[in-house]
Formats: C-alpha cells, structure tokens, sequence
C-alpha cells in the first residue's frame, strides 16, 4: 500500500478545520461538483474573483466548513455569488475538495503564467513532441492516453505540471494502465475505465472501450508505471509553460 | 327472554370475531413467525434476527429461472434502505425519508400511501433514510427522521397516534424499525454524531404513551456513570439505529449500541464510556438491563456496534447453548450467551491492527500506540467498519453465520478539539478513508490495496471462516438465507445474486443498476415464492418464471 497519496488526501481532508472526516471520494466527487457549479467565477485554482482564493483558504465570508456550506446554499447577495441549493452532503464535498486544495504542495504553476496557448497548441500538436501521439483533442490524437478535451475542466494549472513532468499512476483514481490476457492468449494493455466482480472495462490501444468478463481472462494486472514518459527536460520552461496555458484552455470548446 | 340473550352472546361473539380480525398481527403471531413462511412480519424475518426463510421453492438448481415480476420505483433520491414488511398479501416499504407505501404483493400496485413531511430541523448524520416499519395488531408503526413516532391504521394508512420521542434540533432522529414485544414498541435513537444521549424507549402500543426508557449512557448514581470523565456522559452519544432482537423464553430483548461521542477523539471522556460499543439485554416489561457485554471500550473509530443481534441454539463445547452471533464493525466474530452475556468465542473476521486478542473476561487486549493522533494514525478496519448496519444472517439449515463484510479497508484517524454545541456535529476529528460511505464517482476505479467486501460465513461454533465470496466493491446490502440453502446478497456493484450457502458458489446474478443498500425478503403470495430487494431507488422484485 503507498501510504504517500493517502496522507496527501489526510493533508487535503483539512487537519486544521477538522469539522468533518473527508474521505477519498468525497473529495473526488468534490471536486466533479466544483467543475459543475464553481469553475466558471472561480476558475480551476479557485482564484479568479478578486479576493477570494479557495483553493488556499482565503474566504470572504466564511471560515469554518459550515459557513463554507452556508454561502454555497444561500449565495452572497450583493456580490455576485448566487445560491446553489443543494443537499448538505454535496456542498459539504465541494468543501471537501476546497480543503484539499489547500494541501496541494506547490500551489499554482508559475510556468502556467508566461504561456501562450496557441504556442502551447502547436506544441502538443508536433509530432516529435509526441503528446498527440496518445491524447485526443476534439476528436483528433491517440488514444492511449485520456482525451484531453476539457481537461481544464477537471485538472488545475499545477496539476498539469506534475503530470507532464512527474506522471504516475497513483494519483489519479480513474484510468490506470491495466494488462490483461484473455484465455485465448491474447495481451491487451489498455487504461481501466470500471470493473466489478464480474467483468472490466477498459479502454485498449485503438480507444475503443471493451468489456471483459473476468472469467475470459488468464490475468488481470495493474502496471506499476504510467505509460506517459516524463517530458522532465524534454520540454524547455517556455515551452512548458506554453503547453500548460494551452492544456488550460481546453474546456470543451474550440480555442479562439 | 333466553332468546334476547342468545342474540346478544351471538352479537357479541361476532364483534369479537371482528375485532380479531382487525388484529390483523397479533402478539401470538409475532412469536410464531416462523409458522407462516409466507408472510414477513418483522424487520429480520422472526425475532431472533435470523433473515432466514423456511420458503424453499426456489432452489440452488431453479434460482436460474427467476424473473422480474414487478419493480416499485420510489419518487425520492434519498437512500433506499427499508426492508419491506409482507402481511398477507400486502406489502408495506417506506419511500425515503417516511412516506410509507402499502402494495399489493404479487403485482406492486398501490393501495395506499402516507406521506410525511419531516420537521427542517430534522438533522441526520448519514442520508436521510429510514430502514422500515413494524407491524402488530391493526397497525404499522414508523419512526421518522425528526423522532416522530407514527401508528398508521393498516387498513387505511391514517395516522391513529404520533408520539415524540427526541428533540429533532439536538440531533435525535429515529431511522430504524421499532420492534414490537407484547403491547410495546421499541425504539431507540440516532444522533451519536451530534452529542446527543442515548436511550431505548418503549411505548404502549394502543396509545403511544411512553412506558419505559432505558437511557444507553448511565446518569449519576447510575451503575457505569463512572465510566465517563466529568460531565462527559451528557453528550455521550450511544446512539441505536438497528432493530434489536427479542427471546420470549428468556424475557429478554437485545440492542446494539453505537458509538461514544465525540466521534475520534476520548479524551475528554476518558473511562470506558458505557454503554457505547455494547449489546445490551433489557427486560422488555421494564426497560431493565439484564446484562450488558462491551465490544470496544473506549472507542475512538467510530465502530458503532449497530448491528442485528442474532440469537441462535447451538451446540458448544458439546452442550446445546443459547447464543448470540455478532459480527462487529470492530473487525472481531462475537459468540455471547444470550442468558448471561458470557464472552464465548472472539475472533477477527478481517484484517486488525487496533487489538491483538482478548483477555479471559473478553475484554479486547489494545495494541499500544493504534489511537487517532495529530498527525494521522493508520487503524485497520476502517471507520466504516468491517461490517456495519447490514443484516447478517444466520440457517439454522447449514448451521452457518452469513456476514457482509468489508475486507482490509483502512483508515487515518486524526483527532483534533471541539465544543459541544446543540444540534451539530460533534465528532472532534477527521479520518481519511480507503473506501468512504458511498463511491463518489459512478465508476469502480479503486486499488486491491484500498480493500473490498466479502460475504464471509463462519462457523459460530469456533468463529473459524468456512467460506468467503470476494466482491471487488465493498458492500452495503444485507444476507438472506433460506431453508433450500440458498444466499441471497448485492453489492454497491449493483449486482444481487445468490450463491449457494454452503459453499459460497456463485448461482445466479442479475444487474439491477442500483447500489443495493437494505437486506433482501422473501415471502410467497398466491402460492408463489418471491424475492425481494431494493437497487438504486426502487423496489424489485422477483420470482420463479
């Protein structure tokens, strides 16, 4: 077991306001809320509204977790914040996932800053570079890896960095590199997208999603590595920072 | 004149006859449950916990053929937790959070709904569910979410009495189904994460007028106050959100107790904060405590022993015994004596880091250093325990004890400081978990490492594993047995399957697209044996094609 994701999510859980146990999936689906109903004021690092920086603890109007669900159901009037009704368990989670970000070790990409994302486009769009090779965009990339449509949706600036320069397995809950080899002999390498006692499913090297009963398969394996390389070196800081203020703008619609 | 007289006999005669017929539950029948395998009369099946049907139509070898004969889709998104009670062809379920639902057993169809609002001041932990009602005499009795305790005519679905029982703005809220003994219904309360104290209740069950209440944390003077520092045992928690049990030889009826408040941190309530973490046996006639046995003293995990206690006859060491199986969240397989409460047999069920055995009384024997801390503490099982409020169960067939189980999940306890305040949480730390209560995300994306669920059957006799049947999910859904040695289970897969009860082979499965968070029923109606359980937010139902 590696200990090291879990006592980053202890971190993330929010030791010093510990009002609540937060558990793993609170603050994933936490996060799936604050992509929902928050990222479009607040921006993925939480800091797009002058004097508010969520994602390291700076409130206007609260301060303990459940001030936080107060503004989240009854909105700010007179400051542009409306109110989201929601059930206390889901604001509590979008809490959850704010409180986690406070614990992000490197705070917000400074490359991210000095990028230009048209450079950023070109960049991952080079076939020597190789992002394209293996991550869709709107429909045009590989499919080893996971489509990277709207990924400024879902993974902040810092979290981009890591990724590229430092990329793992075990951060991520969701598609991890997987091998299996059916009873007939063949090996398949793909990214697991479900599984239960019965069956996976994955995504294989043609990106297609496929279904396996387990009771087919002679094996079924995690791969300790990630099949993405570390572009550590690889990319200069310019050129980094241009593919993560690119990889930002990818929120589902084209760029201008 | 001897004319007049007769009339009036025969007159009265059958206003009796009409009276018993509106009886429709009698005492007599609540103890005799197992006579009419048809019917579903109590929240485990019979009183001793069981879960267990004599109904044998279906079989290891036709249980391919069953069907979906009808589906109830509640109009409600809160956890669908009850289990549905089946009186002669009707079939009572509550739509979450207390609307309760009469149908027509063998086609699903309506015939009457209650609805209830709950008070806004109704404050639950976890969801705002209710695990079923009760049914005796003419009447079906439910506790809702903002204590209320409401009688409805069985007949009609008109309220017929509504008693308090807590203070909903303090946190006390009933989610579970009262159990009737005699002319009485027993409750007990919810709220442990809210400081409140505890207490069992029983309530005559004509009137709802209070008739006994058995408090789970002792007051001053009272035996076991002493194990509260100060004025801790005020805000003690010891809540009960599970159907106890009752032994009409013994007079005696069981309750699992849930944790001590605050949550994960004891130190300002230092002792063994009774009766947290315990069973407790009362007179049912008095609320009395007979005896009581303590599975984790002085909890800081969160290991409410909120299960079914499930009281069996079983040979011990060669003598026929009057037992008591527990599988606790604790981690740890219990056999007690139901007369005495005599720790027989103790043994973990999972992986266990907080305790490394028991002593000869059955006190559990504490690893030094496993207590949550500033900094994080790694404790196996997890906060959400190794088993939790699903129903175990148990054939008297194969002689087996059936546990839901969740297998090596984890958690980091960090404990941290807090004041009391009415009506809020009051838990005074965090824990970040391997498996969390309910999957954030639709998809199953979890490590082996993180743990799974399990149904596990032990041998009540030794505690020794017989079987295990691993799910790569952990699960929520409770164990049905019957007499044709059949198990029937979910899974938060939302899968609901049978397996075969002696050897926990896969027989038969179905997708129902719903995680499965009650215990499955099954009763027969027109002479058919069914099945039934609840997915997602519906009610399904199943039978022989």
């Amino acid at each position: 077991m590696n200990l090291v994701p879990i006592l980053a999510l202890l971190l993330a859980a929010g030791i010093a306001s510990a009002q609540h146990g937060y558990t793993p999936s609170e603050i994933e689906e936490g996060g799936r809320q604050y992509r929902l109903n928050c990222i479009t004021c607040h921006g993925p690092d939480g800091n797009m509204v002058s004097g508010i920086d969520l994602g390291h603890g700076k409130f206007r109007q609260a301060s303990t977790d459940d001030d936080l669900v107060k503004v989240i159901n009854l909105g700010v009037p007179g400051k542009g914040m409306p109110s989201f009704e929601m059930p206390n368990p889901r604001a509590l989670a979008i809490v959850a996932y704010l409180r986690s970000l406070a614990a992000e070790p490197a705070g917000v990409s400074q490359a991210a800053k000095s990028g230009d994302r048209m450079r950023g486009k070109a960049i991952f769009e080079n076939a020597n570079t190789g992002c394209v090779n293996c991550h869709r965009v709107r429909g045009a990339g590989g499919t080893m890896g996971p489509d990277l449509s709207e990924i400024g949706l879902s993974k902040r600036a810092i979290e981009i960095e890591m990724e590229i320069l430092k990329p793992g397995p075990g951060k991520a809950l969701e598609n991890r590199p997987v091998h299996l080899v059916r009873k007939d002999g063949t090996a398949i390498n793909g990214l697991l997208l479900n599984e239960d006692t019965f069956t996976v499913q994955i995504t294989d090297a043609t990106g297609k999603p496929t279904s396996h009963q387990r009771a087919d398969l002679s094996e079924f394996a995690f791969l300790d590595k990630s099949l993405m390389p570390s572009y550590q070196g690889k990319l200069n800081p310019q050129e980094l920072a241009d593919v993560i203020a690119y990889l930002v703008s990818l929120k589902g619609a084209p760029v201008q | 004149m001897k004319l007049f007289r007769l009339i009036l006999v025969a007159a009265l005669a059958a206003l009796c006859a009409t009276t018993s017929l509106f009886a429709q539950v009698t005492s007599d029948r609540l103890l005799k449950s197992g006579l009419e395998p048809q019917n579903w009369l109590t929240y485990s099946g019979d009183y001793a916990g069981h879960r267990h049907s004599a109904l044998d139509q279906i079989t290891p070898q036709n249980v391919r053929d069953l069907e979906l004969k009808w589906v109830f889709q509640a109009r409600s998104f809160e956890k669908y937790e009850a289990t549905p009670i089946v009186v002669d062809g009707v079939l009572y379920t509550v739509q979450p959070p207390n609307d309760v639902i009469a149908l027509d057993a063998a086609t699903g169809r309506i015939f009457w709904t209650f609805n209830y609002t709950p008070s806004k001041e109704a404050r639950v932990c976890c969801g705002r569910v209710n695990r079923g009602v009760a049914v005796a005499d003419n009447l079906v009795i439910m506790g809702t979410i903002d204590a209320h305790l409401i009688a409805l005519d069985a007949k009609s679905g008109k309220s017929v009495w509504n008693t308090t029982v807590g203070r909903a703005e303090s946190g006390y809220a009933l989610t579970h189904a009262p159990l009737v003994v005699k002319d009485k219904v027993i409750v007990g309360v919810a709220g442990g994460e809210y400081g409140i104290r505890g207490y069992i209740a029983a309530y005559d069950i004509h009137t709802g007028k209070e008739a006994w209440k058995f408090y789970t944390i002792p007051g001053p003077g009272e035996p076991g106050n002493d194990t509260w520092a100060g004025d801790s045992w005020k805000h003690g928690g010891g809540s009960v959100w599970v159907t106890g049990a009752y032994d009409p030889a013994l007079n005696l009826t069981y309750w699992g107790i849930g944790n001590p408040g605050p949550d994960w941190n004891g130190d300002k309530r230092k002792g063994d904060n009774l009766y947290s973490d315990s069973v407790v046996a009362l007179d049912p006639d008095t609320g009395k405590l007979k005896w009581h046995y303590q599975f984790s003293p002085h909890d800081e995990f969160d290991y409410d022993s909120v299960q079914v206690p499930v009281l069996a006859d079983i040979e011990y060491q060669g003598q026929p015994r009057k037992v008591m199986l527990w599988a606790n969240r604790n981690g740890m397989y219990y056999t007690l004596d139901r007369a005495t409460g005599k720790f027989l047999v103790g043994k973990p069920f999972t992986q266990v880091n907080w305790a490394s055995g028991f002593d000869e009384s059955g006190r559990p024997m504490r690893v030094a250093g496993k207590v949550p801390s500033r900094e994080g503490t790694l404790i196996y099982p997890s906060n959400q325990g190794a088993t939790n409020w699903y129903s175990p169960s148990f054939s008297p067939k194969t002689g087996l004890f059936y546990i839901p189980a969740w297998d090596n999940t984890f958690s980091i306890y960090v404990k941290s400081e807090e004041e009391y305040v009415e009506g809020q949480r009051y838990s005074s730390g965090t824990h970040v978990s391997s498996f969390g209560p309910a999957r954030g995300i639709q998809n199953n994306t979890r490590k082996p490492e993180d743990g799974h669920g399990a149904v596990i059957a032990i041998d009540p006799k030794t505690g020794e594993k017989k079987w295990q049947f691993n799910l790569t999910d952990v699960t929520d859904a409770g164990i049905l047995t019957t007499d044709s040695d059949l198990l029937f289970s979910g899974s938060r897969e939302e899968y609901f399957y049978a397996l075969n009860a002696r050897t926990g082979d896969l027989l038969w499965k179905t997708a129902l697209g719903g995680a499965i968070m009650n215990g499955p029923i099954t009763y027969s109606v027109n002479g058919k044996q069914m099945v039934a359980v609840n997915a997602g937010n519906s009610l399904y139902v199943f039978g022989l094609r």
